[in-house]
C-alpha cells in the first residue's frame, strides 16, 4: 500500500492488514507512480533468524548491531532467550523491516499493538531524517490555525481538544495523540498521521503550527507564554528521541530547538470548562470567543 | 575531573541547556538549564581539567576576584557531584 504521511510517500505492508488498512485509508495515494522515500515492512513469522552483525551498543536490554553492508538492527528476546522481535534499518530509515514471532506473548500488548508502535517509531525516525518530528499532543485546526496541546499521558489533552469541538464550530482534530511537525518554506506545519494513540481520531490534513500549549490540571484557568528554554523541559518529555541512534537523536534536538524558537509556546493551567477554551482562545486566536 | 559523556550543551532562545543524548536520552532529569558562568564552566569540563584551571579560566573570562571565582567553581562542582554528572575520579586528586 502506498501512502503519504506528512509529505513522505511510504510503501507500507503490515501483518494486521485489516487494522492498518482502516487507519491508513485516508493517507493512501492513488497514483502508484510516485516514488516512495520510505519502505516500511512489518511481518510476523514462526521464528526469527538474526543477520550477522557486530555489536555496537547496548541500551538497557536491547542489543544494537551493525551488519557488514552498513545496516543496523536491534532485537528483543523473551525469558527463554528466544528472539521475539527484530528491527532492521539503514541510517536514513529508507528501508525499515520489522519482524515479530507469532508466538510472542505479552501481558499488555498484542502483536498488532507492537506493530502499531514499531511502525510509528520507524516513521518518526524517517521524519526526523527529513527535518520533522512527532509530538505527543492532541492537535486541532481552527480558523486556519493549528494548535497542539501537549502534556504527559493522563493530563487531559484529548479532553481539552474535545472542549474545543463542543464549544466552537469548525474545529477539526488533526491528530489526537501524535501529530507530525515539519517545516515547509521555513514555516512549521502540523500534519495528521495515522498513529493517534488509543483513539483513531486523526485526519489527513495540515495546518500552520500557530501555538504549542503545554497543559497542566488546575482549579483555575490561566495561560502564560513560555521562553524556549523553559519549554525545553516539557518538550523533551513529549518528543520520543531514539536512544539507539545517537546522531539522529541529536538531529532531533536541532529540530526541537528550531520549533521552540519559531512557534509561540504557552503553559495552560486549566480545568474542564468552556472558560478553559476561552482562556486559550483570547490569548492565541485573539478577540472574543463566539 | 571531567563531565560524564552523553550530555550535550545546547543553546535555545539565547539560553544554555544541557540535554542527555544517546543511551542517556531517557534520563529526563538530566536536562538542566545553565546560567552563563555555568555554561562556560561546563564547556571547560568537557575536557579533563582541575579545579584550579577552572578558577583561572574564570578569572581570564570574567571580571571577578579570585575569591568569587573559587566560590562559583566550588558551588558548580558541588552541584555536578550531587547530580552524578562527573566522571568517576581516576584517583588523582586536584583539590
Amino acid at each position: 500500500m502506498l501512502v503519504r504521511i506528512a509529505e513522505i510517500p511510504i510503501q507500507i505492508s503490515c501483518n494486521d492488514s485489516e487494522f492498518f488498512f482502516t487507519r491508513l485509508a485516508a493517507y493512501q495515494l492513488k497514483d502508484e507512480d510516485i516514488q516512495p522515500r520510505m519502505i516500511l515492512r512489518s511481518s510476523v513469522c514462526e521464528e526469527i533468524t538474526l543477520p550477522e552483525g557486530e555489536l555496537i551498543g547496548k541500551i538497557k536490554a536491547i542489543n544494537l548491531k551493525k551488519t557488514t553492508d552498513g545496516r543496523f538492527f536491534y532485537y528483543g528476546v523473551n525469558r527463554d532467550n528466544q528472539v521475539v522481535s527484530l528491527t532492521i534499518y539503514d541510517p536514513e530509515y529508507q528501508l525499515v523491516e520489522i519482524k515479530q514471532i507469532a508466538s510472542r506473548k505479552h501481558s499488555i500488548f498484542s502483536l498488532t499493538d507492537f506493530e502499531y508502535m514499531y511502525t510509528g517509531l520507524a516513521f518518526s525516525n524517517r521524519l526526523a531524517v527529513e527535518g520533522g518530528l512527532i509530538l505527543h499532543a492532541s492537535s486541532l485546526t481552527y480558523k486556519g490555525q493549528g494548535i497542539a496541546f501537549s502534556a504527559i499521558s493522563g493530563t487531559g489533552k484529548s479532553t481539552h481538544t474535545g472542549l474545543w469541538e463542543k464549544h466552537l464550530d469548525h474545529v477539526q482534530i488533526i491528530n489526537d495523540d501524535k501529530p507530525a511537525v515539519r517545516f515547509v518554506d521555513n514555516k512549521p506545519m502540523l500534519y495528521g498521521t495515522p498513529w493517534s494513540g488509543k483513539t483513531d481520531l486523526n485526519n489527513n490534513i495540515c495546518a500552520p503550527f500557530s501555538a504549542l500549549v503545554f497543559l497542566e490540571q488546575s482549579q483555575e484557568n490561566s495561560i502564560k507564554r513560555m521562553t524556549p528554554a523553559d519549554a525545553y523541559f516539557d518538550m523533551a518529555s513529549e518528543v520520543a528521541r531514539p536512544s539507539c541512534d545517537e546522531a539522529l537523536g541529536i538531529q532531533m534536538l536541532d529540530i526541537m530547538e528550531r520549533l521552540l524558537e519559531s512557534v509561540p509556546i504557552y503553559k495552560l493551567r486549566c480545568n474542564i470548562s468552556r472558560e478553559a477554551v476561552q482562556t486559550v482562545y483570547e490569548e492565541v486566536i485573539g478577540g472574543k470567543m463566539p | 575531573m571531567k563531565i560524564l559523556s552523553g550530555y550535550m550543551l545546547r543553546e535555545v532562545g539565547g539560553e544554555s541547556i544541557v540535554v542527555p543524548v544517546g543511551s542517556r536520552t531517557v534520563d529526563l532529569r538530566g536536562i538542566i538549564k545553565l546560567n552563563d558562568t555555568a555554561a562556560f564552566l561546563w564547556e571547560k569540563l568537557q575536557d579533563e581539567c582541575t579545579r584550579q584551571e577552572l578558577v583561572s579560566a574564570m578569572l581570564d573570562e570574567y571580571d571577578v576576584d579570585e575569591e568569587t571565582a573559587t566560590n562559583d567553581v566550588g558551588r558548580f562542582i558541588e552541584s555536578l557531584e550531587q547530580n552524578n554528572l562527573l566522571e568517576k575520579s581516576s584517583g588523582k586528586t586536584d583539590n
